[in-house]
């Protein structure tokens, strides 16, 4: 048992991370935006982070508050992606699909090459010897398990409320929504601030796990990974992002001895699931039930 | 009786077009009002100019008494104003009641959060969506079907989703886009009927574009003829029918279905 | 900052803007032929641009690198530039053919969402990208100076008080660039596939109206974009190094910004948008030089901002 937590600990709390990455896509989703910019946010949470744990002038408020430093830090990030996503989401969410989607993208780049520029961020070294709280990575399973929890509740609770239907009804026809009084612009945007603001909170809980932190976790690879976790796992259900990254995390990490091939086969596997498992893995299972049923 | 709508010197560009151009138009209170006319006079297009989908290029648009021209769709509809389209687009994966709910929920001002925590007044909102939803479902003869998909409705009870949903708005003016296309002459009479009765119930002014001629002269008290962007004839369907410039109009264009 | 405002100054970044911007807009007309035909947005084309620039490599130089599987491997034969320009550039044509089997069509069959066609493509290029990995390993690859042949490596001319260069790189990618939009101009206005194309993009049925067999139509399409993707990708291969397999990858977002800008789905406006952000780049001020691939994205948020169907993007407005 010991082994099995220690090799597939680490697996694990990926896992939930990846997940929650893919649920701060989600949101979004959920008004039909497709908003690559979660991972942006996330560097950002990170770096936030990183900087709160590492800079020397914040030394005393790490000593005084010892282990609460971590919880004042996701606040910090969430306050930050709170207030920039609000910045990017009020023009952007203004422009319709592709072209949402390429603003989100060129946002995240023009994110690297910023963050890139500035000292505090360290470079293109970035920040490193970043203070753990656990001795264990299984123990962030303590950080990332309630954080999900939490959100997976929320989007429980939303869906069967009335902004989970306004949102639906925003997906499936935008200007038919408009008509019937939906003030669309503001929930598209309410569903963009909330993803990003989720993804900072899991950048901020991912800096420590990670030790350091640099641009290198902002990518565009990443971003991919998580569009992928929702297609694959299912992007009309709050479970879909956390199935789809159970399915492409340990999907490397058991193809281990396929070494090289790995990306190769994520590739693959990305092409056969858009063009077999169109509706995700869950739609998979609620295919049946999908027609007559909403 | 006063003017729930009112046009002054509308128009619209697109381009080099002129798709509507100089339309006066007033419809009172408590009336049906019918604008027919040829395929591709205007008539979407005009509609799109009361609802706020489309701009005005020149021109003013009042509504109770306030001028809407260039507010947003979403305003337009919350001060009252709802619609069908001609294609109906209805939201396909949501079910028929979630149909209805949604133009409820756009009206309740409660948050999100407030939602999601559960708190009394988001309760209480959802019951009542809820309970006028299921009456409005009702109403149209869709209740045995109130879960199903608005997708996998037959195209006949789509249009009564269609209006249903328009009718949760709790509108005082009704718009509807071409509502009889596709039905034959026992189903024209119900939804006269069913226009009339819905007119009379909720207190709605209600305005709708037609091809079927026979239906508007039957069903409308006022009746505008558009041709080319312009009115060219208004008023009862009695005066309109003998109308040299409308009889024209129709007679030049082939057949109409 | 009067002595930097000389005429030789505005020619020189004139033309290294023109030199850089004509090859994004050749990769950016890749991108928008496939989205006038499909009305969607290509990932791998960033994909095929990197072959194109490793296969002409191979075929110019005829050795493999230190790494990957084809480490150490000699080709019998070195072929001229020009003659592995061009025979590169078929081979990603055919390329192009082969993504477009892989990750559109099947989804096409099926009428599948254009997210889902958008994430296929990616699919596929990270398989093309990896697959380039494991072959040629992931070091920097450089074309070797004497490959155009026995050219000096730059023109000198007084301008004024001042010099301007033009490194015969420079003047190969603006002319073969030029050379492939005039191509691709004649292409468009004087042959059937090039209007029936032309027409497609105005009103994506047709093709079928116009009784083309939609799936050769698709085809032809995709291969001329290979082709314009491969092309692109040897000249800033030669131009900058090959620096590692996803190379691609950087210079296919940037000119997703380049299409935004110009307007999706218009022809002029990929050459436009490219020449702009070309021109972009090299007017950046030096200070500003560690914040160069950022201007592609600033250009692109400003103008969606302003102007959201881009710069020549028609209006369109939803039909209710």
């Amino acid at each position: 048992m010991e082994d099995f937590l220690a090799r597939y600990g680490f697996l694990l709390v990926t896992i939930l991370q990846q997940g929650l990455l893919g649920l701060s896509l989600y949101f979004p989703l959920m008004a039909g935006q497709l908003s690559l910019a979660s991972i942006g946010f996330y560097a950002l949470g990170g770096y936030v982070a990183a900087i709160m744990g590492t800079h020397p002038e914040l030394e005393a408020l790490r000593e005084s508050l010892g282990f609460f430093m971590y919880p004042l830090e996701w606040l910090a990030a969430l306050a930050v992606s709170t207030a920039l996503g609000l910045a990017l989401g009020y023009p952007a969410l203004r422009l319709r699909g592709i072209y949402l989607a390429l603003a989100t993208i060129a946002f995240v780049q023009i994110f690297g090459v910023v963050v890139l520029n500035l000292p505090i961020a360290g470079g293109a070294i970035g920040i490193f010897d970043i203070p753990q709280p656990f001795e264990s990575r299984l123990a962030y399973l303590w950080f990332f398990g309630p954080l999900l929890a939490l959100v997976l509740l929320f989007l429980w609770r939303m869906e069967r409320t009335g902004t989970g239907r306004l949102l639906r009804a925003i997906r499936e026809d935008e200007l038919a929504a408009r008509a019937m009084g939906v003030r669309v612009t503001a929930r598209k945007v309410q569903a963009f601030v909330i993803g990003c603001a989720l993804a900072g909170v899991v950048g901020a809980m991912s800096a420590p796990l990670l030790n350091t932190w640099n641009a290198r976790q902002g990518t565009f690879d990443a971003a991919v990974a998580c569009l992928a976790y929702v297609l694959i796992g299912g992007a009309r259900s709050k479970w879909g992002p956390l199935l789809g990254a159970a399915l492409l995390v340990s999907l490397p990490e058991l193809l281990r001895p396929l070494q090289d091939s790995r990306m190769i086969l994520n590739g693959v596997v990305l092409v056969l699931a858009c063009v077999y498992m169109p509706r995700g893995i869950v739609g998979l299972f609620a295919g049946r039930s999908a027609g007559r049923q909403a | 009786m006063s003017a729930v709508l009112a046009a002054r010197g509308l128009s619209k560009a697109f381009g080099g077009l002129m798709a509507v151009a100089e339309v006066d138009l007033e419809v009172r209170e408590g009336e049906i009002f019918g604008l027919i006319g040829p395929n591709g006079a205007g008539k979407t297009t005009l509609f799109n100019m009361f609802t706020g989908l489309t701009k005005p290029t020149r021109g003013s648009v009042r509504f109770l008494d306030r001028d809407i021209t260039g507010k947003t769709p979403d305003a337009i509809a919350r001060m009252g104003m709802a619609r069908t389209f001609q294609n109906i687009r209805l939201f396909g994966g949501m079910s028929v009641l979630d149909n209805v709910r949604v133009p409820l929920h756009a009206l309740d001002r409660a948050g999100l959060l407030r939602g999601v925590l559960g708190t009394a007044a988001s309760r209480r909102h959802e019951r009542e969506a809820l309970a006028q939803a299921r009456e409005l479902v009702e109403m149209v003869g869709l209740g045995d079907r109130a879960e199903h998909s608005a997708a996998s409705l037959p195209y006949g009870l789509r249009r009564r989703l269609e209006m249903a949903r328009a009718l949760a708005l709790g509108p005082r003016l009704l718009l509807l886009d071409e509502p009889a296309a596709g039905m034959n002459e026992a189903e024209k009479d119900e939804l006269s009927r069913f226009i009339r009765a819905m007119r009379d119930r909720f207190a709605l002014t209600v305005l709708l574009i037609e091809h079927n001629v026979p239906l508007v002269m039957g069903l409308c008290q006022t009746v505008a003829v558009l041709n080319f962007g312009q009115i060219i004839a208004k008023g009862a369907p009695r005066e309109i029918q003998n109308d040299p410039a409308v009889i024209e109009a129709y007679l030049g264009v082939a057949q109409d279905a | 900052m009067n002595d930097g405002l000389t005429l030789a100054w505005l020619l020189q970044n004139l033309l290294n803007g023109l030199s850089i911007g004509s090859v994004y807009a050749v990769f950016a007309l890749g991108y928008t032929l496939v989205f006038s035909v499909l009305g969607i947005i290509n990932f791998a084309h960033g994909a095929v641009f990197t072959l194109g620039a490793y296969l002409t490599y191979v075929l110019a130089v005829g050795e493999f690198g230190l790494n990957g599987l084809l480490a150490g491997v000699t080709l019998p034969f070195k072929l001229p530039f020009a003659l592995a320009l061009l025979v590169g550039a078929l081979l990603s044509g055919l390329a192009g053919v082969g993504v477009e089997r892989l990750a559109f069509r099947p989804l096409r069959k099926r009428g599948a969402d254009a997210l889902l066609a958008l994430v296929s493509s990616l699919g596929v290029a990270l398989i093309l990208v990896n697959c380039i990995q494991y072959l040629f390993g992931a070091e920097i690859y450089s074309f070797p100076p004497d490959v155009l042949g026995e050219l000096p490596p730059a023109l000198l001319f007084h301008v004024g008080e001042g010099l301007v260069a033009m490194r015969t790189i420079q003047a190969v990618l603006f002319g073969v660039s030029m050379l492939m939009l005039t191509l691709l101009v004649w292409f468009i206005h004087f042959t059937k596939h090039g209007k029936a194309l032309l027409a497609t993009a105005e009103n994506p049925d047709t093709a079928s109206l116009l009784g083309i067999s939609v799936d050769a139509f698709v085809l032809g399409t995709f291969f001329i974009s290979g082709l314009l993707g491969g092309i692109s990708g040897t000249l800033i291969g030669v131009s900058f190094g090959l620096a590692g397999p996803y190379f691609g990858v950087a210079y296919g977002l940037k000119v997703l910004a380049v299409i935004v800008l110009g307007g999706l789905g218009s022809i002029p406006g990929a050459v436009l948008g490219g020449l702009v952000i070309g021109l972009g780049e090299a007017f950046l001020p030096p200070e500003l030089s560690s914040y160069k691939e950022a201007v592609a994205y600033t250009l692109l948020f400003v103008v969606l901002l302003v102007r959201p169907q881009g710069l020549l993007g028609a209006n369109a407005e939803e039909k209710v």
